[in-house]
């Protein structure tokens, strides 16, 4: 209520400033890159409140055992199902380790959802068209980004660095339905909340870091993978649209171009908030750059081999 | 930040179920995302408000005494990032976003996006005597179509002013954004104006007139500059409904 009042005194006098081209850019980019990850949020914690109220324990612990040869591919063969953009499989992810999978299993999972799932193949193709080597090779290199980071956490990663979180965030003694709600509730406003921080941060890169400055960097290959994998952090772009903003930046080579396509979905700035939030900081300053080069040597590694 | 108890959860997610339904239902969710999302915004809108609604009624069905028997035994407190939430709800409030403008075009400068170089469909049917043509079917046709399907056809675009790189000539840029998702990839598609005095930016225009091919351009090719168009009937009008092209 008094935010809302001090909305309206504020309106007055700050309306001028707020009508600065630059603000008003900056509050479109904002609430659009909020607004258009709701849904897929929204289906998210609705996936993540059903693992809570109707998924055993047990039978996620069976599921996605703490055998990482084979839980680690199979959890990113399952991501492959999942029709939503990265902000959905966070919270999934989330619920899933709270709830007894594997963590390295879960974030195989939740780095392959978003790259390697069938409507975001198709707009691949639809955006390059006669190059369905690209599609290929996108879905090679994004599966093989979440395989390798879900080895590399059974391997080297430690439990200590993650959140604890309780598997259910509500009370004892409910219905199943109090627990769909309860957690389908909790986990929209906690991946929300956090959602908001990364487009803050997305939109004012958009609006400080002119797009034609990072795209005028072109003539040198190593140079232009560096600048393409960056530009794909600060845009924070929805990976079902990632390839049509790759098809245009064609003073690109190919391979710069699947680099874009590939740490896009695993790492941006909206992400590293939400796992952040999620999983913890100390979670999302390892985590965070293990993504960004392991997304970038296989986009390189695929790319030179198919492109 | 404070953790949110039941009610104030319950408040939230009602303000953002309506501000999601509101742009499910109207014109208003057009300067942010694509027409195709507005469904899934309505039905994002109608269970949030269900989850909202349903966390009120805990809160206000709760026995009192309860609390007093076993204090904080049956509060679910969501964390206080959550309050962040209210950041969009505000600047829609606040700053009312308009849809991206020449600011934002000028971010993105006037080289135009590389398009493949086939898969040009015939041209529509004239009306009125020109072919409605969005401005990246033309930026498309114009630059890299080899059959060069735009010679000698009336056309009509209908764009946004933007202001030249360099004023030398008395010519301005008609510029629209398409978008495939949100206004966070929109893409600028830039056509330069020939045949017409200097027209304050951001006017909403529609344009009847004639491609001209650029010297020394290949049809086919990329271009570091927008197209060319020699305007003869230039309308000013209002931003139109959709206002990006999608």
């Amino acid at each position: 209520m008094l935010a809302l009042l001090a909305a309206v005194v504020a309106q007055s006098w700050a309306a001028t400033a707020l009508d600065h081209p630059a603000v008003q850019t900056w509050a479109t980019i904002f609430v659009s890159i909020t607004v258009q990850a709701l849904p897929f949020l929204a289906l998210g914690v609705t996936v993540s409140g059903a693992i809570a109220a109707f998924v055993p324990s047990s039978l996620i612990a069976r599921l996605l055992p703490d055998r990482p040869l084979v839980a680690v591919p199979a959890a990113g063969v399952a991501g492959a199902v999942f029709p939503g953009c990265e902000c959905g499989s966070v919270p999934v992810a989330g619920r899933l380790t709270a709830n007894g999978a594997a963590p390295a299993a879960a974030f195989a999972f939740m780095l392959a959802a978003p790259a390697i799932n069938p409507v975001v193949l198709v707009a691949t193709a639809v955006a390059f068209p006669g190059r369905p080597d690209m599609v290929v090779a996108r879905l090679l290199a994004s599966f093989a980004t979440a395989v390798a980071v879900g080895f590399l956490w059974a391997r080297f990663g430690r439990r200590e660095w993650l959140l604890q979180r309780r598997p259910h965030p509500v009370a004892a003694g409910s219905t199943r339905w109090e627990v769909f709600a309860g957690t389908a509730r909790h986990d929209f406003l906690h991946a929300g909340g956090w959602l908001v921080v990364g487009s803050l941060a997305a939109a004012t890169l958009q609006v400080v870091v002119p797009r034609s400055i990072m795209t005028s960097i072109s003539e040198t290959e190593w140079l232009a993978v560096v600048v393409l994998a960056t530009l794909a952090v600060v845009l924070a772009i929805c990976s079902e649209a990632d390839a049509f903003v790759a098809a245009s930046l064609s003073q690109f080579s190919l391979t710069a171009r699947l680099v874009f396509l590939v740490v896009g979905p695993v790492v941006d700035i909206k992400l590293i908030a939400l796992h952040a939030g999620i999983f913890g900081r100390s979670f999302a300053i390892r985590f965070a750059p293990l993504t960004f080069v392991t997304a970038v040597v296989s986009a390189l590694g695929v790319g030179w081999w198919l492109l | 930040m404070r953790a949110l108890d039941e009610r104030a959860q319950g408040i939230l997610l009602l303000a953002i179920a309506a501000v999601s339904i509101r742009l499910g239902l109207t014109d208003a969710a057009l300067a942010f995302v694509k027409p195709g999302l507005q469904p899934a915004l309505l039905g994002t809108g109608i269970g949030l408000a269900v989850l909202g609604a349903h966390g009120l009624r805990r809160a206000y069905r709760r026995p009192p005494e309860a609390d007093v028997a076993h204090p904080g035994a049956h509060h679910d407190h969501a964390p206080g990032v959550a309050w962040m939430l209210a950041i969009p709800l505000l600047t829609l409030l606040l700053v009312a976003p308009a849809p991206l403008g020449s600011f934002a075009a000028a971010r993105q400068g006037s080289t135009p996006p590389a398009m493949s170089p086939a898969g040009f469909a015939e041209l529509p049917e004239p009306r009125d005597g020109a072919v409605d043509l969005s401005l990246r079917d033309y930026v498309g046709r114009a630059l890299f179509d080899p059959a060069t399907s735009l010679d000698g056809v009336r056309v009509r675009l209908i764009g946004f002013v933007t202001p030249p790189e360099d004023d030398a000539d008395g010519s301005y840029l008609l510029t629209r954004f398409a978008v495939n998702c949100c206004a966070a990839d929109a893409l600028a598609f830039t056509v330069e104006v020939l045949g017409d005095e200097a027209r304050p930016t951001e006017t909403w225009l529609e344009i009847e007139g004639r491609w001209q091919p650029r010297d020394g351009h290949e049809p086919g090719t990329a271009s570091a500059e927008p197209p060319l168009l020699i305007a003869d009937r230039i309308t000013p009008i209002d931003q139109p409904g959709e206002p990006y092209e999608y």
